[in-house]
C-alpha cells in the first residue's frame, strides 16, 4: 500500500479519500492552547532556519515578534469562522484516513513590519553613565590604581545587563546589539554603561591637549602614552573615549582618531551646553579639526537635533530624548511646543518608535496641524503647522 | 514578558473553516465519531449526523503556523544566552484549508 498523508492527499485533486472525523482526547479544547501566526514564505524560511523566534514586551505595551535580525509588530485578527485544526496523519488503509481534530479557534496573529523601539534603550540606559573617579584630595588614594577607585557609586540595581535588555526591548537582538554599539555603550562588570557626555568632553580635551603638546599624529596615538600622560584620569574614561572617536589598530597598538568623530562629541556637548544656538557660530570652533560642513553635518549629532527658521536666522536645538511623552496623542503637542513648523522627514525622527515608516502621519497629526506642501532644498514637501498659530 | 517560541515541526496541517460552530452535546467523548469527511475527484464534504456540508480546497495566500502552548508541568531550559523561557512552540504549518461556505444540505 502507498502511503500518502492526508496533507499531501488534499493537495492532490486526482486523489479522494474518506474516514470518520472525531475530537482528540484534549477535547474540550483550551483556550489559547493553540495560535495561528500568518507567516510570508520568506519569514517562514527565516523562523525554521533560526529554529526559534522570540514574543517580546512588557505588560503595558504592545508585543513584538523578532525573526532572527527582524522586529515585527502583531496583530490580533478575530474571525466569523472557526478553523478547526487537523494534523497531518498516515491512512490505516489506502485512502482511508482516522481524522482528529486537535484544536479550534477564531484568531490569528498577522505580521506587519514595525521600526524596532530603539530610543528605550537611551531612556532605559538614562542611569547607567559613566562620570569616572570621584575627585579626591587624598594624594595617597591616587597612588592605588585600582577598579574600586574606577567612579562615584552608581546603585547597582539601576544598571543593566545585555541580557536583561534583551528581554525589555521590543526589537531583536541584532538590531539592540547594533544600536549599542552605535551609541558606544561598554560593558563594564557585567552591566552595559555609556559615558556622561559631559565627562566624554571633558576626557577627549585633556587627549587632544597631550596630542597637541607632545605633537602627536591622530593618526597614531598610542592609549599607553594617554595613559601616562593623563594619570588623574579613570582608564576606562580614556579608552572609552579613544573608542569612541578612533579605531583601534592591532598591529600598531594605537589609535587612529577621526577628526569627523571628535567634531560629533564635541557638537554634541555644544547643543547640551548652549541652547538653542546658531550653526554659523560653531564653524570656527571646529575649525582646527575638521574641514567638514558644519550645517550638513549636524544631523548627524543625534537623531533628535531639530533645526528652526531659515538662514541666516536658523536656530538649532536637541530635542531630550527622555523628555518624550510616550503616545502620539501627548507627544506630538509636546513637540508642537519645541517649534511650531515641522517638516514631515524632521517629525518622522521624533515619531520614529511611534508610527512605523509605511504609515501615514496625518492620521496621527491631523487634528494637532495644518497641513501645506512646500517644497524646499532637502526635498520636505509636506509641513505641518501648528493649528494655534 | 518576553519568551521563546521554538520550532518543533513545520510539518503541514490542515484546517477545516466552518461558518458555524460543532457542538457536541454528550459527555462520552472518548473515540466519539462527529461525522465522516469524504473527498472525491471533484468534490469535498463534512457530513456530520443529518447534515452535509459541500465544501472546496483552498490554498492559503500565506501559510499559518501553528503554535501550541507548552503545558505547565513540561519542564524546558531557559534559553543558554537569552535566559528566555519557551512557553510555545511551532508544531505545524497550514497552507490548505477546507472551506465550507455553502448552506449545508439535510439528508433524508
Amino acid at each position: 500500500m502507498t502511503t500518502i498523508s492526508l496533507a499531501e492527499n488534499v493537495s492532490r485533486p486526482e486523489l479522494s479519500f474518506s474516514g470518520p472525523v472525531s475530537f482528540s482526547q484534549t477535547f474540550p479544547f483550551s483556550a489559547g492552547e493553540h495560535l495561528l501566526m500568518e507567516f510570508s514564505e520568506q519569514q517562514l524560511a527565516n523562523v525554521q532556519q533560526a529554529g526559534v523566534l522570540t514574543i517580546k514586551g512588557r505588560e503595558s505595551e504592545p508585543a513584538v515578534c523578532c525573526i532572527q535580525n527582524e522586529t515585527y509588530a502583531m496583530k490580533r485578527v478575530i474571525h466569523t469562522n472557526q478553523f478547526y485544526l487537523i494534523k497531518d496523519i498516515e491512512p490505516y488503509e489506502e485512502n482511508q484516513y482516522n481524522v482528529s481534530i486537535v484544536s479550534n479557534t477564531r484568531s490569528c496573529l498577522e505580521l506587519s513590519h514595525t521600526a524596532p523601539d530603539l530610543l528605550q534603550i537611551r531612556k532605559i540606559l538614562a542611569n547607567s553613565t559613566f562620570r569616572g573617579r570621584v575627585k579626591r584630595h587624598d594624594a595617597d588614594a591616587l597612588n592605588e590604581i585600582s577598579d574600586e577607585l574606577e567612579e562615584e557609586f552608581v546603585d547597582p540595581d539601576r544598571l543593566f545587563t545585555r541580557q536583561e535588555l534583551h528581554g525589555i526591548i521590543r526589537a531583536s537582538d541584532f538590531q539592540i546589539d547594533c544600536e549599542l554599539d552605535r551609541m558606544m555603550v561598554f560593558e563594564w562588570r557585567n552591566k552595559l554603561r555609556i559615558l556622561d557626555g559631559t565627562y566624554q568632553y571633558n576626557v577627549l580635551s585633556n587627549i587632544l591637549s597631550v596630542i597637541q603638546e607632545n605633537d602627536l599624529s591622530l593618526e597614531n596615538v598610542r592609549e599607553i602614552q594617554i595613559l601616562e600622560n593623563l594619570p588623574e584620569i579613570s582608564p576606562v574614561g580614556i579608552h572609552q573615549t579613544l573608542r569612541a572617536v578612533g579605531t583601534y589598530n592591532p598591529d600598531t597598538l594605537s589609535f587612529t582618531l577621526d577628526p569627523i568623530r571628535i567634531a560629533l562629541v564635541q557638537g554634541t556637548h555644544l547643543l547640551e551646553t548652549f541652547k538653542p544656538f546658531h550653526p554659523i557660530a560653531y564653524a570656527p570652533f571646529m575649525q582646527d579639526w575638521s574641514k567638514i560642513n558644519p550645517l550638513a553635518d549636524f544631523k548627524l549629532i543625534q537623531p533628535l537635533v531639530v533645526t528652526d527658521g531659515e538662514i541666516p536666522n536658523m536656530r538649532m536645538f536637541r530635542v531630550d530624548i527622555l523628555s518624550l511623552p510616550n503616545t502620539t496623542q501627548k507627544r506630538i503637542p509636546f513637540l508642537l511646543t519645541v517649534k511650531k513648523k515641522w517638516g514631515e522627514s524632521e517629525l518622522r525622527k521624533c515619531l520614529v518608535d511611534l508610527v512605523s515608516p509605511q504609515e501615514k502621519l496625518d492620521r496621527y497629526v491631523s487634528r494637532f496641524t495644518l497641513h501645506t506642501f512646500t517644497p524646499n532644498s532637502e526635498g520636505d514637501t509636506n509641513w505641518y503647522t501648528s493649528r494655534e498659530g | 514578558m518576553s519568551f521563546n517560541v521554538r520550532v518543533q515541526s513545520t510539518g503541514e496541517w490542515i484546517a477545516l473553516d466552518l461558518q458555524g460552530k460543532i457542538e457536541v452535546l454528550t459527555d462520552e467523548l472518548e473515540n466519539l465519531i462527529i461525522g465522516q469527511l469524504e473527498k472525491t475527484n471533484s468534490e469535498i464534504s463534512l457530513t456530520i449526523s443529518n447534515t452535509k456540508l459541500i465544501g472546496k480546497i483552498v490554498k492559503l495566500n500565506k501559510p499559518l503556523g501553528i503554535l501550541e502552548r507548552v503545558p505547565q508541568d513540561e519542564h524546558i531550559e531557559p534559553d543558554e544566552i537569552t535566559g528566555l523561557q519557551t512557553k510555545y512552540r511551532i508544531v505545524g504549518v497550514i497552507r490548505r484549508k477546507i472551506l465550507f461556505s455553502q448552506r449545508p444540505v439535510i439528508l433524508t
